[in-house]
């Protein structure tokens, strides 16, 4: 029971590390608006961090963290990305974790849910989208060359079709839009609207297996892989950078598996790495 | 576990509620407002803004204007009566316009009729107040 409590402790505390980590490459790298406002939160979050480094587990600095996630939310709720809401959430829950509940089965079952609701809204959000389910949303993608980059280029006069239809658009932008002008497009391989189909509800079903699996199984290996495998797939898509190390990181707080975990914390710290290098979203 | 332990997750399902009722009555794009609705849609940044009377150089300004491509990319992602008013204000002010109209298009892409077109958003016109 000792080892595995302080097998628990280790993990919650690599988590709260990570979790930090992505925050402050965040601020760093997207200091936003108001940022007088937030100036003397951030000396203090600095300077609580350096005189006393066990203050990660005092909610002290997640009530700061929290502050200026606020401030950004305050003013320009409306306009900051999901991530950032997402953050927003793992921190508010680790400040109650830190000051009133305290227990792992609190930390766990919270960022459990939170997980499971940012899949499913993710898939549901889909599924209530038209361009989406059509298949047009995935067409546009691949047909302007947004998706799908590395593949294209195994088609013959992929890169110029691409290219083309960018010009056409172009053009089109330069006329009035109310003349309803409409050009085609050309497809960059054949039956490209069948695979965007196709491919539309694929996302929409593993998404919301996923999301399912982490609800019901969070502690299987199954899910994991699948978990994983959704990252992964994420990544070869869109360099989502910040997304994808707050769900790594959920991943590695929800598994039990050493592998896994490892997985995680290893993707995570690729992701803080690549957001803090600017390549991708973040 | 009691509901209060669950108020975070909670306080996400009702700002999920929040941005879908805003997304059906104020178009509010589906990458925002909470919702991880990203990848759903277009990006509302390849929406188009469109400007009369022509005449004003909407591009030259928003590139010179910092103020105003800020305006003017929240428009895109929420084109509510207030965002617009005030993008068209600005543009006003800058442009030195009595009077114009703003509009926001979003690309429609059918991959059954293998063609794009833009469809209308919302739109607002903007008349400078005399008194």
């Amino acid at each position: 029971m000792t080892q595995s409590n302080n097998h628990i402790n280790t993990k919650i505390t690599v988590w709260l590390k990570v979790l930090l980590s992505i925050i402050i490459v965040y601020f760093i790298i997207g200091y936003g608006n108001q940022r007088l406002i937030k100036i003397p939160f951030l000396v203090v979050l600095i300077a609580t961090l350096i005189v006393n480094p066990r203050s990660i587990y005092k909610p002290v600095l997640w009530s700061l963290i929290a502050i200026i996630l606020g401030i950004d939310l305050a003013t320009g709720y409306f306009f900051e990305a999901n991530h950032h809401f997402l953050l927003f959430y793992l921190v508010l829950v680790t400040l109650l974790y830190t000051s009133i509940y305290k227990t792992q089965i609190f930390l766990y079952d919270n960022i459990k849910y939170l997980t499971f609701i940012v899949l499913a809204l993710s898939g549901i959000q889909k599924w209530l989208s038209t361009s989406f389910t059509s298949g047009d949303f995935y067409y546009y993608l691949i047909n302007t060359g947004q998706i799908f980059e590395r593949i294209t280029p195994f088609f013959h006069d992929a890169s110029q079709t691409i290219s083309e239809n960018r010009k056409a658009i172009g053009t089109l932008w330069q006329t009035n839009p109310a003349n309803n002008e409409i050009i085609p497009l050309k497809e960059v391989f054949p039956n490209t609207r069948t695979f965007s189909l196709f491919l539309s509800w694929i996302t929409i079903g593993y998404e919301l297996l996923v999301a399912g699996m982490i609800l019901i199984k969070p502690k299987s290996l199954l899910t994991h892989i699948l978990f994983i495998l959704l990252i992964i797939g994420i990544f070869m898509t869109r360099m989502e950078t910040g997304f994808l190390a707050t769900l790594s990181l959920c991943g590695y707080l929800l598994t039990t598996h050493k592998i896994t975990s490892w997985v995680y914390f290893i993707l995570s710290l690729f992701f803080i790495i690549l957001m803090v290098s600017r390549i991708g979203f973040s | 576990m009691s509901l209060f332990k669950l108020t975070i997750p909670i306080l996400a399902i009702v700002i999920i509620a929040i941005q879908l009722t805003i997304i059906n009555q104020h178009q509010l794009s589906r990458w925002r407002g909470g919702g991880f609705g990203m990848y759903a849609e277009v990006h509302p940044n390849e929406f188009q803004v469109w400007v009369n009377p022509s005449s004003i150089p909407f591009d030259d300004l928003v590139q010179s204007y910092p103020e105003l491509k800020t305006a003017v990319n929240k428009t895109k992602i929420y084109p509510s009566v207030s965002n617009m008013r005030f993008t068209a204000k600005l543009l006003s002010q800058l442009s030195k316009s009595d009077s114009l109209k703003i509009s926001v298009w979003k690309p429609l892409i059918s991959s059954k009729d293998q063609n794009y077109t833009r469809k209308l958003v919302a739109d607002f016109e903007y008349i400078k107040p005399t008194f």
